[in-house]
């Protein structure tokens, strides 16, 4: 009974968490000028319209830009940052590696009014450098925790076994661990990836005219505006975070099942 | 002239010492095992010798060349690992030819020498095999074959046994003692089991808190252990305390407690001391037999082959009598009078 019960609540758990996905999804291929559900007709016109549009264009690009060099920056500062924290004995570790984390902790807005004041100081705003070293800097700890949960299963003396057979440090960093944490640098990088892209609050703040990221485009497109084709690019993003994310998110972020 | 030496070693970390006076000189091809408790300094001795725990003094030798302050990739030495240590993302093959790639040897050696070793482990036919899918025993081999393939200079065993099942255990023993044998390598091999120690070693070191209590041959160690700790831990449970002394022209040794123990010719002189008895030299005999104690059996335990009984003497000592199973022989119970005697001969006297 208790069994069929919570079920239930599974499912509409889950329904709930859906519907709305459905809806933009369902919403982006409808013909009528304002989101529709259940749509009446079918059509691609939204998605040509968001396609068309050069400013929503640029805004991709600039969003995939950003988040590609934010994620590729973060990646390689978060993976060193761990392998320090895992493997070395620094004094004052601990507080290290909560300083490090600090990002995830603290409101996105205080963070943005910290690092607009910070950034004011030494000419970084309204710049794509000054929009890198932010995203980085919002998206390293993610980075960081994913790489050192897998630091963590990793057996050093794997690492003492290819130096006794003769392989100095960038041998054994290269072809021992590196592959073996890889799983986790992956992990890190998209989700990294997926933070900086979908990043509002602290882009708001220190983006210029010049640099409009999608995120911000599509909140200003609907200040507006009300016809589908913000449906068109969410159902896009969808699609891609399907094929990229939830691969990646099933494999090394799901509840393990010993 | 000793192939390894290690002289006047030291390691503290801090304010503990892990290793202190330790000097050795082992010859070439000979199989050491250094043989201790958990936290005697003997897996840190083998870290020292294979160059990941550097000492803080004191000098280690291979052959001519003094190798205290070089890295651990540059030292010739294979270590088999406790656990392995193969890796995972890397098939058998792959996992032998790593440590010949790090030393740029040619494609056709590396591929003589991978088939060479794996003869030799007798796991030609697993090439392409991940660790994985091999069993622990395998693993074991795969580690050693992968070491074998560098030719190395000396081979270091950290406890490579222990988690491996009884009787597996016992078939590897044999195996690796072969291998060194065949190869004539010059091997130190770390354990806390004597009876493995005993088995496969031509000298055993035996260390206490960082220090050598005793080294010597499996045979010199097993007859006369140099001190009480020694003795406990080669499998002596008997120990009486107490000293020698004369009574109507005899000699005995007087035990605290007052039991009586018959000793042997040029023991004599040596004063006050501990006498030792191994469990299995103990018998029971029929009440009446000259010299021996009587007591009643306290406790007794299967051990498998041989049954384990705790005597309580008159005089209040217990002592431990192991007795092989033998048809004919009944086993004995709790509360049953017994009377125990064992040869004079077979009494160690210890000083400390």
């Amino acid at each position: 009974m208790i069994r069929i019960l919570l079920r239930c609540i599974n499912l509409l758990l889950l329904l709930y968490l859906m519907a709305p996905i459905i809806v933009v999804v369902a919403t982006s291929f409808g013909s009528s000028a304002y989101p529709l559900f259940p749509p009446n007709d079918l059509t691609l016109a939204w998605f040509r319209k968001f396609w068309e549009n050069p400013e929503l264009r640029e805004a991709l690009r600039l969003s995939a830009t950003l988040s590609a060099t934010s994620t590729f920056l973060a990646t390689i500062i978060g993976t060193l940052s761990s392998l320090a924290i895992v493997r070395y004995r620094v004094p004052g570790k601990s507080y290290f590696s909560v300083i490090l984390l600090s990002p995830i902790l603290f409101p996105a807005i205080v963070l943005a009014l910290a690092l607009l004041v910070a950034f004011q100081r030494v000419g970084l705003t309204q710049s794509f450098k000054g929009l890198v070293a932010a995203h980085t800097l919002l998206i390293t700890p993610f980075v960081i925790r994913l790489v050192m949960a897998s630091l963590e299963d990793f057996d050093p003396s794997l690492e003492e076994a290819a130096q006794n057979l003769g392989a100095g440090w960038w041998r054994t960093f290269t072809r021992i661990t590196l592959p073996l944490i890889r799983p986790g640098i992956l992990a890190g990088a998209v989700f990294a990836f997926i933070m900086s892209f979908d990043e509002l609050v602290v882009t708001l703040m220190l983006a210029g005219p010049e640099l409009q990221t999608l995120p911000i485009r599509i909140f200003n497109y609907v200040q507006y505006s009300s016809d589908p084709t913000i449906s068109a690019i969410s159902t896009c993003l969808i699609a891609v975070w399907l094929v990229i994310g939830i691969p990646v998110y099933a494999k090394f972020l799901s509840v393990r099942h010993s | 002239m000793a192939y390894l030496t290690l002289k006047n070693i030291r390691k503290t970390y801090g304010s503990s010492v892990a290793v202190e006076n330790f000097d050795l000189a082992v010859e070439a091809g000979e199989f050491i095992a250094l043989l201790g408790p958990s936290g005697c300094g003997k897996t840190t001795t083998l870290r020292m010798i294979a160059g990941f725990v550097t000492p803080t003094s004191g000098e280690i030798c291979i052959g001519d060349t003094d190798v205290t302050r070089l890295p651990a990739h540059r030292r010739n030495v294979g270590l088999v690992f406790q656990n392995y240590a193969l890796f995972p993302h890397m098939t058998v093959r792959a996992n032998i030819e790593f440590g010949l790639k790090a030393h740029h040897v040619s494609s056709g050696e590396m591929r003589a020498r991978v088939g060479f070793v794996l003869e030799l482990v007798g796991l030609a036919t697993y090439v392409d095999r991940y660790p994985r899918e091999l069993s622990g025993g395998q693993q074991q081999r795969v580690a050693l074959a992968r070491v074998l393939a560098l030719k190395p200079d000396l081979l270091l065993f950290d406890e490579p046994l222990s988690n491996l099942d009884a009787k597996l255990r016992v078939q590897m023993r044999q195996e690796i003692r072969r291998l060194q044998r065949e190869v004539g390598v010059t091997a130190v091999f770390v354990t806390h089991d004597q009876e493995e120690a005993m088995a496969m070693a031509d000298r055993i070191v035996v260390l206490e808190r960082g220090r050598i209590a005793q080294v010597g041959t499996p045979a010199e160690i097993y007859d006369r252990p140099s001190s009480r700790f020694v003795a406990n831990f080669i499998g002596i449970s008997n120990f009486f305390e107490g000293s020698i002394v004369s009574e109507e022209g005899r000699r005995v040794f007087r035990c605290k407690s007052g039991l009586e123990i018959e000793i042997v010719q040029g023991m004599d002189d040596i004063g006050a001391g501990t006498m030792a008895v191994r469990p299995e030299k103990i018998e029971f005999v029929e009440a009446g037999t000259p010299h021996a104690l009587a007591g009643t059996i306290q406790q007794a335990t299967q051990l498998g082959a041989t049954m384990e009984y705790v005597v309580l003497l008159k005089s209040g000592d217990r002592v431990i009598v192991q007795e092989q199973k033998r048809p004919r022989v009944a086993i004995r119970h709790e509360g049953h009078a017994v009377h125990i005697l064992w040869q004079v001969a077979d009494t160690i006297f210890l000083l400390s």
